[in-house]
């Protein structure tokens, strides 16, 4: 089959889904088996593109020409080591998801719109990733964000949390940071969005940039300046170094352009300090949480850093560590004192996305490409079923999601405790689980990364940095985690009644885990039952590609490989257990002792100052809210209604004005539907017989 | 005179007679308030075609004299069945409004 | 002079007064009235164009009975006895306008028939200068063979629409289930 077409059916069968359940889904039952046949049809094209297609191919229809610059914009589609595994990950976990949201948003009054939003997601996820150019990247880019939006308002009709009497009796004991007055899905739809645009501001003007570099270069010869094909050519020939923006030039351009369209990367992929979205998405369906944020939208970010990965120069690379160092070591601290489940997996997404951005920033010689990329498709995996558990978890709560009230659910819930409990090792980077593989890779080439600066004899110092973050965040990620795990299922139930009614999910979603769960061993990621052998059947994946500033990749001999990982290990581990050990300690083993001194840490100073930081989560989302929010936003439409412009024309008058119009040649028009048959049949044929006659009578 | 004279064996006379027949019932058809009368414009305005049809088609030959007396047939036949169809609605109309005065009938205006 | 000639002129100002009191008379039933005697003017104007049968269906089918479906029709107006009352004066303006209308391009195209220069339409042969001899004598004969020949498809519409049509009158007028 050919694959351009097989990869046409992954984009057009959920789009046809969405397009027919936007208007049907209230009248037509049936949109959610409609969602799942296109996602099994996506699925298994996805399988056949990995399975068949084993060079680059592609196609490029061309959109929008502007004559005499020789631009022509074009969308299409581009099949290649990175996009068809990713395609894979993203058609794959739709369809579990998809399965399993029939059973947990059963007798749901808006049920088939989540279908068809949910199909729209995937098409338009579907067209970032084959997307052959930042144009269509771009495009889809913001259907992601309207996907997202219609998916996160979901239950749009709920009133902000302060006046919802449900969750002020079910919400956690200790403060969570969460501005309630302003908290409900429709605010959290449009925050997301709305940060999301921030990011893209960062895009479009990345793009832009280079277009116009690419384009007034001497070596181009009309074509798509966005697409992979010509942008990373001319970078490698030098076409940043012709052109001259802002006083820079050459590096500092290609630094530049680099950045911007990683800021588009950050709103999306919730980096510091775009994440605040993230945590208020929870507003959604869990189901929804598994796909978006966990899985594919957020990934879109790390997927798209990873496509410019060629023009991304050391400096940019630096500054993405950083971020994504950042990002991590301040989500897990947040983590921590998170008493909400789903608040706990919303921070750890955030978590270790950052993660994954370091991952890339490590650089191309030290395995930094590989390790984020790897770490994206395992995250991918067990975070999405970390997610389907929680749905499964709160379900048979009955929507309860406080740690707090649970307790020994892995007596009544086992199967979903096994496959979370599979899901959690992950996590924390236990061998023989796919992210000990992933994420030790991760910290490997951000030590690799210091060495290569030591060796360099420059940056040093600042490839330490996040190289240390990331333990530090390693042990806080076993220590939070573990602490969510632990509460959860292990222990005596604090609530019995709960305990009581809690079940396992029906059979489809059950496979649907378990699926997923046997995916997060390491097993499956590197073809070896040996956790500690290098190597993975994955590596032609995870080669970086060459081409753009990279020229050829130099990788680290393997002997220095080698060191960097088991050194990695050898402080990994260790942290890994102490973080677990303080969990089980603090909560399951000394249980009386966990409760006596999370008492003193809250209540006396300076314990408590740092709780209370981390528990108003680093007051960002209050400054974000009262710079934005109340000051621009608020303050700044009061301005603007108030304002007393004089005698002159005001908005309000002009848009009264405007209807104003309307309203009268309505009227007018109205006259001529007098409803009486002699007035139209004599307008009518007036109209006719004049024109005849002053045809006929200019004629001779 | 010399027109007056030879009123049958000329084209005009019977042109100017269908012009008159085809613009009283234009009149009718724009000023009836009565929905009979109006249909009696509309059966002038039929008959006022048909007449210059037969009267072109019989000064160019006998050919086209024919065809165009098959089309007034056809029109005839058309003008019978418009007008048995009219007037089961102006019954039925007449059923529903008790009226036939098409001043009063006019719900399907744009109020 | 000739016969035929002198007895034109009455029939065409009988088709015209007719066709002046179909569209005046304040009396439907005069109107009516008025009428068959403008269609039955046209008839004449038939014999005189030598299209005959044409004349007699013409009687049958419009005086015989499109006329008489009328005068039905009239019964059941309230204005039978009375006088209709006259239409608005915008409507009065509005239909003598567009009456001068059609009376205006009608007449102009009248006129313009020898020829049609000027109007970017086909120049049509001036018919007074060709032919105006007799038609064949047997032109029912000639009409019929016409109908199945080149006429044969919309001869058979015309039936089927017939059929269509006297359903929906019979479905118009029926009772509607109480």
């Amino acid at each position: 089959m050919d694959p351009v077409l097989l990869s046409l059916v992954c984009l057009g069968a959920p789009l046809a889904v969405a397009a027919f359940g936007a208007f049907a889904w209230k009248r037509v039952p049936g949109i959610d088996h409609l969602s799942i046949a296109a996602q099994v049809v996506g699925t298994l094209s996805a399988l056949a593109l990995a399975i068949s297609v084993h060079a680059t191919e592609g196609c490029s229809i061309p959109w929008l020409s502007f004559p005499g610059t020789g631009i022509s914009l074009a969308l299409g589609v581009r099949l290649d080591r990175l996009s068809i595994p990713m395609l894979l990950v993203v058609q794959g976990l739709s369809l579990g998801v998809l399965v399993f949201s029939r059973w947990y948003l059963k007798g749901d009054r808006f049920y088939g719109r989540f279908f068809a939003s949910f199909s729209f997601f995937v098409f338009a996820m579907t067209g970032v990733v084959l997307a052959p150019g930042l144009l269509q990247a771009f495009i889809c880019w913001e259907l992601v964000g309207l996907g997202s939006y219609l998916l996160i308002g979901y239950w749009h009709d709920k009133p902000v949390v302060s006046e919802d009497p449900q969750y002020q009796a079910d919400k956690p004991f200790f403060a969570t940071g969460v501005i309630e007055s302003k908290l409900s899905p429709s605010n959290a739809q449009f925050k997301a969005f709305v940060v999301n645009r921030v990011g893209d501001f960062g895009f479009l003007s990345g793009l832009a940039l280079i277009a116009w570099v690419v384009s007034s270069w001497s070596g181009f010869h009309g074509g798509d300046p966005l697409s992979w094909d010509v942008l990373f050519p001319a970078a490698g020939a030098g076409a940043f170094y012709q052109a001259s923006f802002l006083g820079l030039s050459g590096p500092g351009l290609l630094t530049l352009a680099g950045l911007l369209i990683f800021l588009g990367a950050m709103g999306k992929s919730a980096q510091f300090p775009f994440h605040i979205w993230l945590p208020d998405a929870m507003q959604g369906p869990t189901t929804a949480s598994a796909i978006i944020h966990a899985a594919t939208m957020v990934a879109a970010g790390v997927f798209l850093t990873a496509r410019i990965y060629p023009v991304l120069t050391p400096d940019a690379l630096t500054t993405i560590e950083w971020v994504g160092a950042v990002t991590a070591f301040f989500a897990a601290t947040i983590a921590c004192v998170q008493w909400d489940y789903k608040a706990v997996l919303a921070y750890s997404t955030v978590s270790q996305l950052g993660y994954m951005m370091l991952g890339l920033g490590a650089g191309a010689e030290a395995g930094g490409y590989g390790a984020g990329v790897g770490h994206l498709f395992t995250h991918a995996i067990f975070k999405c079923m970390l997610f389907l558990g929680a749905a499964a978890v709160i379900h048979a709560l009955h929507g309860v999601q406080d740690l707090g009230r649970m307790g020994g659910l892995a007596r009544k819930m086992p199967l979903t405790a096994i496959a979370t409990g599979v899901g959690t090792l992950a996590i924390l980077g236990v061998p023989g689980f796919s992210a000990f593989w992933s994420k030790d890779t991760i910290l490997a080439a951000a030590h690799a990364k210091v060495f290569i600066a030591q060796v360099a004899g420059t940056g040093e110092w600042a490839a330490r940095g996040p190289w240390l973050l990331g333990m530090v965040t390693a042990a806080l990620t076993a220590f939070y985690m573990g602490r969510q795990w632990l509460c959860a299922f292990a222990g005596k139930p604090r609530d019995l009644h709960l305990w009581e009614h809690a079940h396992d999910p029906d059979k489809a979603s059950i496979v649907v885990i378990l699926a997923l769960a046997l995916l997060s061993l390491q097993a499956v990621w590197t073809g070896s039952l040996n956790p500690f052998g290098s190597g993975s059947w994955l590596d032609g994946v995870l080669r970086a590609p060459g081409g753009g500033i990279l020229g050829t990749v130099q990788a680290l001999p393997e002997s220095v490989e080698h060191f960097l990982h088991v050194g990695t290990m050898l402080w990994a581990l260790p942290l890994l257990i102490v973080g677990f050990a303080s969990a089980v300690l603090l909560y399951v083993a000394l249980p009386n002792m966990g409760y006596r001194t999370a008492d003193w840490l809250r209540r006396d100073p300076p314990t408590n100052l740092v709780w209370r930081f981390l528990a108003n989560l680093w007051f960002v989302d209050r400054a974000c809210d009262l710079i934005f929010a109340e000051g621009l936003g608020r303050r700044g439409s009061q301005a603007v209604a108030s304002a007393d412009l004089g005698s002159g024309p005001s908005l309000d008058g002009t848009v009264d004005g405007a209807a104003g119009i309307s309203v009268t040649f309505g009227r007018l028009s109205n006259l001529l539907q007098s409803g009486r048959s002699q007035f139209y049949a004599g307008w009518s044929l007036l109209a006719l017989f004049g024109a005849l006659a002053i045809f006929f009578l200019g004629a001779r | 005179m010399d027109v007056f004279l030879q009123g049958p064996d000329r084209l005009l006379p019977y042109l100017l007679v269908a012009a008159l027949l085809f613009s009283l019932g234009v009149v009718s058809v724009a000023s009836r308030r009565n929905a009979v009368g109006y249909l009696m414009g509309i059966e002038l305005m039929l008959n006022a075609a048909n007449l210059d049809f037969v009267a072109y088609g019989r000064f160019r030959g006998p050919e086209p004299a024919a065809q165009s007396q098959v089309a007034a047939l056809f029109v005839i036949a058309l003008a019978a069945a418009e007008a048995a169809v009219a007037l089961a609605l102006v019954y039925a109309v007449f059923r529903n409004f008790r009226d036939v005065d098409l001043d009063e009938i006019r719900t399907l205006n744009g109020d | 002079m000739n016969v035929s000639a002198l007895l034109f002129w009455p029939v065409a100002a009988l088709t015209v007064s007719g066709a002046i009191g179909a569209a005046f008379a304040r009396n439907l039933v005069y109107a009516a009235l008025a009428l068959g005697a403008c269609l039955a003017g046209v008839a004449g104007l038939y014999l005189f164009l030598q299209a005959e049968y044409v004349a007699v269906i013409q009687m049958i089918v419009y005086v015989g009975g499109i006329l008489i479906l009328i005068l039905f029709g009239v019964m059941f107006s309230r204005d039978v006895l009375g006088t209709s009352s006259r239409p608005s004066l915008g409507g009065r303006f509005l239909a003598a306008a567009a009456g001068t209308a059609a009376l205006a391009s009608t007449v102009r195209l009248a006129l313009l028939v020898p020829g049609l220069r000027g109007t970017g339409l086909p120049d049509v042969r001036s018919p007074v200068d060709s032919w105006i001899g007799q038609i064949s004598t047997n032109s029912p004969f000639h009409l019929g063979s016409l109908l199945l020949d080149a006429w044969l498809v919309p001869f058979l519409v015309l039936g089927v629409l017939l059929t269509v049509v006297l359903v929906a009158a019979l479905g118009l007028v029926r009772k509607d289930a109480a």
